[in-house]
């Protein structure tokens, strides 16, 4: 039976339960989890049925937190490694066994996760590229915005393009989106001499993208208004006010109208790194419960997808 | 007292009770002309308007609206109809400039970028104006609409033409935040180290306006994001007047981001040249188009 798309965050919670009632439930390991808003999170989702947390950390400090938040982590496995590099070691290395389906990072830099994530000897490394998608449900918009890349490729060029349109793919086909409609960010509608970059969106990274995902539809360039708004019937393309996947020029782009959308539009926002063998879950002590548990359950959408699909050549978690 | 909304600004302008003269540029794009028509209405602004006559009447006389009294200059080519409106700019026969229907790029590049009598192109810059719900006061952002990549030099030119427009809405200081993905100024990331070195160029201003970064978005204008990161010695943190974006693209999604999806009423105005120039954007309702002729007026 053919899924229905994801359309909002609801329906991606949602989800996420229907994959454990399948009986998939996914287990999603805390790095360095003594962090109460970390805590808080991933038991919220225990107790929404969707995820089986696997606590990896400073034991003591985790139970102080819990006990000082009252949240209740007694029927939770805590692995205890006070110091952060072993924790990490330690999270990544049950991702590596295949006991673990996804990350969640705690209080740890997200660099020092992300070092450990890719050290050879675990073999998670997928893309050669690690982004960051974030998914935004705004009120006002017809679907789920995945705007990339706001939090790790800084300035990509035309390579770097090409690997993160295609971890926002996989995040697309784990919300079950059929066709997938990817905006090129540009300042204006046309291509203006000024900007190679946007000559390059339009001679390179379009017909790459066409060519390898016939499924997909990609248009250059867009500002980001045509990209979910047709104003007049001039504006041609399938994409235009319709885009699924939002691909802006530099993290700060992406970066600043997602928060924009965040806090002055009341964007639900769940947030993803992709590129790796287990997607990589984050979220923020500015983050609303909603945000946090939808996060979550992007996490467990795209380790599902990874899984269901055997998207990196071997089943990694039994 | 400052200015805290648009009906404040409206206010403001009426009780100057000058008539200022608007070049309207391409006067067929209609979300435009109802806003001219408006602001003329309100005896705010006295409109010539440049570009084809046979097409205005026909839009007139179609849409029913009454342009007998308004002086009108026949140019065919919307190019030669922008040249003109630079021409009289120039001469000192007109106050401001209002962008009809003709392309945003070739309508800036024929007066920013190929006019040099009307404006020295490095000082000029987009600055948009919000009031949104969640904020307490005006929010001003720039540049999302002239430079693609301003460098440090047009980004001090912002910063110095913002704040002195700033000041005209009565914000004793205001505070500049110079907005980054990030807070913390890392090597990898040039516009956190562009940022960090147009703070401390700005440094000995402080007590006049405070201009800070890099600073992320939320924490620019959260205070309670800024308590989080331990910015609470930071004067700019969680109260900016002014978001100085990294780029057009940041800018001008921000600009759309806002105006398509929060309840927020924006306009928009660019500076810099001979007169301050209305230059709406497709999405821009008439509203914010009459905004943006209401923050030129006060740019005049």
């Amino acid at each position: 039976m053919k899924k229905q798309p994801i359309k909002s965050s609801d329906q991606l919670i949602n989800r996420a339960i229907a994959i454990a009632q399948d009986g998939r439930k996914k287990k999603i390991v805390v790095a360095a989890a003594q962090d109460a808003d970390v805590l808080d999170a991933v038991v919220q989702a225990k107790t929404d049925k969707y995820i089986e947390p696997i606590l990896v950390g400073d034991k003591t400090k985790i139970l102080s937190i819990a006990l000082k938040k009252q949240i209740d982590i007694s029927d939770i496995e805590i692995i205890d490694k006070p110091d952060i590099t072993e924790a990490a070691h330690a999270a990544i290395q049950l991702a590596a066994d295949g006991k673990a389906d996804a990350v969640m990072k705690g209080f740890l830099p997200t660099s020092s996760l992300l070092k450990t994530l890719l050290d050879s000897k675990y073999n998670l490394r997928g893309n050669s590229v690690l982004s960051h998608c974030a998914i935004l449900d705004i009120d006002g918009y017809h679907k789920l915005l995945n705007m990339t890349d706001g939090g790790m490729v800084v300035l990509p060029d035309i390579n770097q393009k090409k690997q993160i349109v295609e971890n926002a793919i996989l995040v697309s086909k784990a919300l079950s989106l059929a066709p997938i409609k990817i905006a090129v960010s540009a300042p204006y509608d046309k291509i203006y001499n000024k900007q190679t970059h946007v000559r390059e969106d339009v001679a390179q990274l379009v017909p790459y993208v066409s060519k390898k995902y016939p499924e997909v539809l990609i248009q250059a360039p867009m500002p980001f208004d045509k990209a979910v708004i047709k104003t007049s019937k001039d504006d041609k393309g399938e994409v235009v006010g319709d885009a699924d996947i939002f691909l802006a020029g530099s993290i700060e782009e992406c970066n600043i109208i997602a928060k924009t959308l965040v806090n002055f539009a009341h964007a639900v926002f769940a947030g993803v790194i992709i590129g790796a063998k287990v997607p990589v879950s984050l979220v923020s002590r500015s983050d609303t419960v909603q945000n946090k548990k939808t996060s979550l359950a992007l996490a467990v959408l795209v380790a599902d997808y990874y899984q269901q699909h055997n998207i990196w050549g071997e089943k990694l978690c039994q | 007292m400052s200015i805290t909304s648009f009906d404040q600004l409206e206010k403001q302008i009426l009780q100057n009770k000058k008539i200022y003269k608007a070049a309207f540029v391409a006067p067929s794009d209609l979300t435009t002309l109802y806003a001219v028509l408006k602001a003329s209405s309100k005896n705010l602004i006295e409109p010539i308007f440049i570009g084809d006559e046979d097409l205005i009447h026909k839009k007139a006389a179609k849409n029913k609206l009454d342009i007998t009294d308004i002086e009108i200059l026949d140019f065919v080519e919307p190019y030669k109809a922008v040249e003109t409106a630079g021409k009289l700019a120039c001469e000192g026969e007109i106050d401001l400039i209002i962008k009809g229907s003709y392309h945003h790029v070739n309508f800036i590049e024929k007066l920013f970028y190929e006019n040099r009598e009307f404006c020295d192109l490095q000082k000029v810059h987009h600055i948009a104006l919000c009031k949104t719900k969640e904020y307490n006061k005006f929010l001003f952002l720039t540049d999302g609409f002239v430079h693609c990549q301003p460098d440090i030099n047009i980004k001090s030119n912002i910063i110095d033409s913002a704040v002195n427009f700033v000041h005209r809405f009565g914000i004793p200081i205001p505070k500049v935040a110079l907005l980054a993905a990030v807070e913390v100024v890392y090597k990898q990331m040039p516009v956190t180290v562009e940022a960090d070195e147009l703070t401390k160029m700005y440094a000995d201003c402080a007590k006049q306006y405070f201009v800070e970064g890099p600073l992320s978005f939320d924490i620019a204008i959260d205070k309670h994001a800024a308590e989080i990161k331990g910015l609470t010695d930071s004067e700019v943190a969680g109260d900016a007047d002014i978001l100085v974006a990294p780029n057009i693209e940041t800018a001008g999604g921000v600009y759309k981001a806002l105006s398509l999806f929060s309840d927020s009423e924006i306009g928009g105005v660019i500076l810099g040249g001979k007169v301050p120039v209305v230059c709406p954007i497709e999405i821009d309702s008439e509203q914010t188009r009459y905004n943006s002729i209401l923050l030129s007026l006060i740019a005049c």
